[in-house]
């Protein structure tokens, strides 16, 4: 107890450290970058509209759009180039270079100049590290900040759509019959998994803080129980189920129940499991389906063997 | 030789199942003569709603009508000649605000089920009748000049009876506030009839484990001045399940299929502050979270044998009345502290710090009146009343960290760490009563009765740790390679006072790690990602130990209406040990083309090929022989999907789609899901909708519960 609160003391003064340095840093105009150009270079958004008239008439519904009014933000009528940069040379030159372009730039230099302003905030925590960041993912691979097919995130696609369009073969796993209801829209990707990043493997979520993700809406598996099933604590829910789909019923790893478990209460030295007593004859039907005892296989409160 | 005289193949349990198929005409709730009134427990079975069939000629009668009501209104269409879209006038602003939206109303047929009803219900379960198909609804106050609200999103989908409903509302005033709410309902039947069913083989089609349930979440969240330096935000989130069921009562000796009725609910209150600084974003966030779970499980009268045939110790154990009932109560405060920091142009951070403790109280009541032997006591017995109590206590913290290093322009350095933490200690009694007792052998029991009492205490403790460190260098502006190497080390303590059992067991992982990423700006990208990992210590039989796994993804544009991608995935693992002998192997392949012309507005078309192949072949210790045998897992699935949309004349569209299906190994089958669409404008603001969808499930071999049906929608779509 006294290293926890030892551990959690120096958390704390880390995050004070943290604290402090974003005061010092504090500025009004978080988007300027590190060469501040000279104020001759910008021009102002009405400067853009006059020959990027439709893109403006939309930008007027964008969340975007709160740059162009509010004096906060530092980009008071120059919301423009808040992201693509200083006009004036690209409107002296007028062929549509000298501008930052995202459709010509890399993927990392998109997601720089997009992170100026959203990096800090909690959706994106863990990007860099996860494989979504690692694989060069631009923010416009997903979000169009001008002609959105979802107006709700700024999606280039429905949400799904754009996840399988890559994740092709977790779309072919939604296919098979026993499945969660993705194409009914009754669960969608980012329920379970965050997109940007997120701070734990296979950028799954948690649900209510540090429970699994599966738990948002299996709120009756959450536990805890008083005699608990340790392979679901151990390795999760995937331990026995398919997350996507599967052919198997109950989303099953395998199509047979007595094997799924078998596989591991089978006794191994150093491995945990218990082997099942020898009347559990697998040549009748009833010892062919554990469930059929072993009710409460997700955990009991009543029951050291999960009869009840 | 090996013992072959346990099932263990599809084609012996097919050998099984055969012996029952001249009764699979009968319905899914057919009397089995138990019961007082001659009615078994399986027809106190409610189906939530009925699924009304029509024969398949009134069913193509249908759609030939259809398609001829259409026909008029096509020709309206040509002789009025309405004004393009494009040119139309933008529809009148609503209190201020630019609104757009839509509404689809339509009916359902059911057009020509046949097979197995049930499993048609368990996997799509999608009825007859008028249907809310989907509305939304879109207000915008342009340069945020809402004077409450300057952006409003409403949306909703299938709704009138339809088993999975949502519906979900944004709003936002820049700078104040932004609200969402999100609620969905799903309603979970699943009765499949060949599944954990021990009476099958007499003929009896019974899911012992079945549902009729519902679920519902609703999630509110509001933000207060969401860029502000200081934002504060309370949520809310209540998930709740409820509905019958079937379940098993297990005594000793014999199982029984009584009534199981649910009903869960997990309120979650949710409260904290953001604080975004410039380079800061420090997230405190406080909730409570109470939770309770009913269950009533139960039998009100007649005569249930059960599912064994034998008498046990010369006794017939049979179940005649069963009142059994679960309640858990409990309540998790649950801490978080989130950061995600810049501090330096060089450095990205972000951590997370997570404290919950569930407890959970539970009592327990059952009540039984039968025939029934009990082993540990050896006794007959005819009655009984059992009442139990537990507590249980999981403290939990999760830890993460991640930092971003970049020493110079083109090299990162990435640093992750996970610590997940906790035990669970828990108590537990249970007391029984036995009415009606006799021994076996021996003296009678004074006053009949006979009674028990077990007590137990349990501990189960876990630490686990993941440590990852990789290196990504970018060698040129469009290509980037990183290696690195990742750490995995855990221990878990089970322990019982009653039994005396004490295990720890641990685990460790070493794996190296290596990729690359080349990305052509909207031309082609090709990522690959290798693990390659080496463990001397698991949990479980089917932990990973050693394996490598492999993914290969790319995407080719040679054209820009033309997109070509492409996947390769090997998870390949074995543990050697020589009581395990554990070798999996699952290999993915995909391949999809998409074609879209002019940005896809007047043609778009998608085809999707994917392949699956996973093995998986393990050791197992025979119960009743103590002997080893194979548990071999074999699963070779395709999946071919096409799908194309047409803009015909006057605005119409016309999509066709095709999804198939087609898996072998241990559970053979196939599954087609074609569906085809029109949407015919009838004027500025109405269009006629209209759609077909056919779903053939095959289990190849065994049709006992195959199915085929087609569903028909006809509907208008209102545009404003």
């Amino acid at each position: 107890m006294k290293l926890l609160f030892g551990k959690l003391f120096a958390l704390m003064l880390l995050l004070a450290g943290f604290v402090g340095s974003g005061f010092a840093r504090t500025s009004r105009s978080p988007q300027e970058p590190a060469t501040t150009p000279a104020k001759n270079e910008y021009v102002s958004s009405a400067t853009c509209s006059a020959c990027h008239e439709d893109l403006a008439k939309t930008f007027s519904h964008n969340p975007h759009q709160i740059l162009e009014t509010s004096a906060k933000k530092g980009w008071k009528d120059q919301s423009c180039e808040s992201c693509h940069g200083p006009g004036q040379a690209h409107v002296d030159a007028g062929d549509g270079s000298k501008i930052f372009a995202f459709t010509k730039v890399s993927a990392r230099e998109v997601s720089k100049n997009c992170l100026t302003c959203h990096a800090k905030t909690e959706a994106h925590a863990g990007g860099p590290t996860s494989l979504h960041g690692k694989n060069q993912l631009a923010c416009t691979d997903c979000h169009s900040v001008h002609q959105p097919k979802e107006s709700l995130h700024l999606l280039a696609e429905k949400s799904d759509q754009l996840c399988i369009s890559c994740h092709k073969e977790t779309q072919a796993a939604f296919a098979k019959p026993f499945r969660h209801r993705l194409q009914e829209g009754a669960i969608h990707c980012v329920d379970c998994h965050a997109p940007h990043g997120g701070l734990n493997p296979r950028q799954m979520k948690t649900a209510r803080g540090n429970e699994a993700a599966c738990a948002k809406c299996h709120s009756d598996k959450r536990g805890p129980f008083a005699f608990e099933h340790a392979a679901m604590r151990l390795e999760g829910c995937i331990s026995c189920h398919e997350p996507h789909g599967s052919v198997n019923p109950k989303m099953l790893v395998r199509s047979q129940q007595h094997l799924l478990c078998l596989e591991c209460h089978s006794t191994a030295p150093g491995i945990l499991a218990a082997q099942p007593p020898a009347f559990h004859d697998l040549r009748s039907a009833r010892f062919q389906n554990c469930t059929t005892c072993h009710l409460k296989v997700h955990g009991s409160n009543v029951s050291k063997f999960l009869l009840r | 030789m090996k013992d072959r005289s346990f099932i263990t193949s599809r084609q012996d349990f097919q050998t099984e199942k055969n012996g029952a198929s001249n009764l699979r005409g009968s319905a899914s709730l057919a009397p089995t003569g138990r019961g007082a009134g001659g009615e078994g427990v399986w027809d106190t079975w409610i189906l939530s709603r009925s699924v009304l069939r029509i024969p398949q000629a009134r069913a193509a009668l249908l759609l030939v009508c259809l398609l001829l009501v259409s026909a008029p209104l096509l020709h309206a269409q040509e002789a009025a000649a309405p004004e393009p879209a494009k040119e139309s006038q933008p529809p009148a602003p609503i209190f201020g605000m630019d609104t757009t939206g839509t509404l689809d109303l339509g009916y359902r047929w059911n057009a020509g089920l046949r097979g197995s009803r049930d499993l048609y219900r368990s996997l799509v379960n999608l009825g007859e009748g008028p249907r809310l198909l989907g509305a939304n609804l879109t207000m915008n106050s342009p340069l945020g000049a809402g004077k409450y609200i300057d952006r409003l999103q409403l949306n909703a989908s299938a709704w009138g009876g339809d088993p999975y409903n949502t519906l979900r509302l944004f709003a936002e005033k820049s700078g104040a506030y932004q609200f969402s709410f999100d609620y969905r309902k799903v309603d979970y039947f699943n009765f499949i009839p060949s599944f954990a069913n021990p009476l099958l083989g007499q003929g009896i089609f019974l899911g012992q484990h079945s549902f009729d349930s519902t679920r519902r979440t609703m999630d509110f969240d509001l933000t207060l001045r969401p860029s502000a330096t200081v934002s504060p935000f309370i949520a809310y989130s209540r998930n709740s399940g409820f509905g019958p069921g079937v379940t098993t009562f297990t005594a000793d000796g014999n199982e029984f299929a009584v009534t199981n009725q649910l009903h869960d609910t997990s309120d979650y209150y949710r409260g904290g502050v953001h604080f975004n600084l410039s380079r800061m974003n420090l997230t405190l966030e406080q909730g409570l979270l109470a939770f309770k779970d009913d269950q009533r499980i139960f039998q009100t009268g007649g005569t249930n044998t059960g599912n064994r045939r034998t008498p046990l110790l010369g006794q017939s154990v049979v179940l005649g009345q069963l009142d059994e009932n679960y309640h858990s109560r409990g309540s998790t405060p649950v801490s978080r502290v989130q950061l995600t920091a810049t501090p330096w142009d060089k450095l990205t951070i972000a951590g997370r710090f997570v404290y919950s403790k569930p407890d959970l109280d539970f009592d327990y009541d059952r009540r039984t009146a039968g025939n029934f032997v009990s082993l540990d006591v050896l006794r007959v017995f005819t009655g009984e009343l059992a009442t139990a109590s537990s507590e249980a206590s999981r403290p939990h913290i999760l830890g993460n960290l991640s930092v971003e290093f970049r020493p110079v322009e083109r090299v990162r350095i990435l640093e992750s760490l996970v610590t997940d933490r906790f035990h669970i200690a828990s108590s537990s009694s249970l007391g029984r009563s036995l009415t009606g007792t006799r021994p076996l052998s021996g003296p009678p029991d004074p006053n009949n009765t006979f009674a028990t009492e077990e007590a137990d205490a349990n501990r189960f403790a876990v630490n686990l740790n993941q440590n990852q460190l990789e290196g990504v260098v970018d060698l040129t502006s469009r290509l980037s390679a990183r290696g690195g190497y990742r750490a995995v080390w855990s221990d878990t303590r089970l322990q019982s006072l009653a039994s005396g059992e004490d295990q720890a067991v641990s685990l460790k992982r070493n794996v190296g790690l290596a990729g690359f990423s080349f990305r052509l700006p909207r031309k082609a990208d090709v990522s690959l990602d290798f693990e390659a990992g080496e463990g001397n210590r698991v949990y479980s039989r089917t932990d990973i130990l050693d394996y490598r796994k492999i993914r290969l993804r790319g995407r080719y544009r040679p054209w820009e209406v033309l997109t070509v991608s492409g996947a390769f995935s090997l998870m390949d693992h074995e543990n050697t040990r020589p009581d395990l002998g554990y070798d999996f192997k699952n290999r993915g392949f995909t391949l999809s083309a998409s074609l879209t012309p002019a940005g896809g507005k007047r043609l778009s078309a998608n085809f999707d090929y994917s392949r699956s192949d996973l093995t998986s072949d393990i050791l197992f210790i025979i119960p009743q022989l103590f002997t080893t045998d194979r548990s071999l897992y074999v699963e070779d699935s395709h999946y071919g999907g096409v799908s194309l949309d047409v803009a015909l004349v006057r605005d119409a569209r016309l999509t066709f789609g095709y999804r198939v299906l087609s898996a072998t190994g241990n559970r053979p089958l196939n599954y087609h899901q074609p569906h085809a669409g029109l949407v015919i404008p009838l004027n500025r603001r109405v269009a006629w909708t209209t759609e077909w969808r056919y779903y053939g499930y095959n289990e190849r071999g065994a049709s006992l519960q195959d199915f085929h049906n087609h569903l028909i929608t006809a509907g208008l779509r209102f545009s404003y």
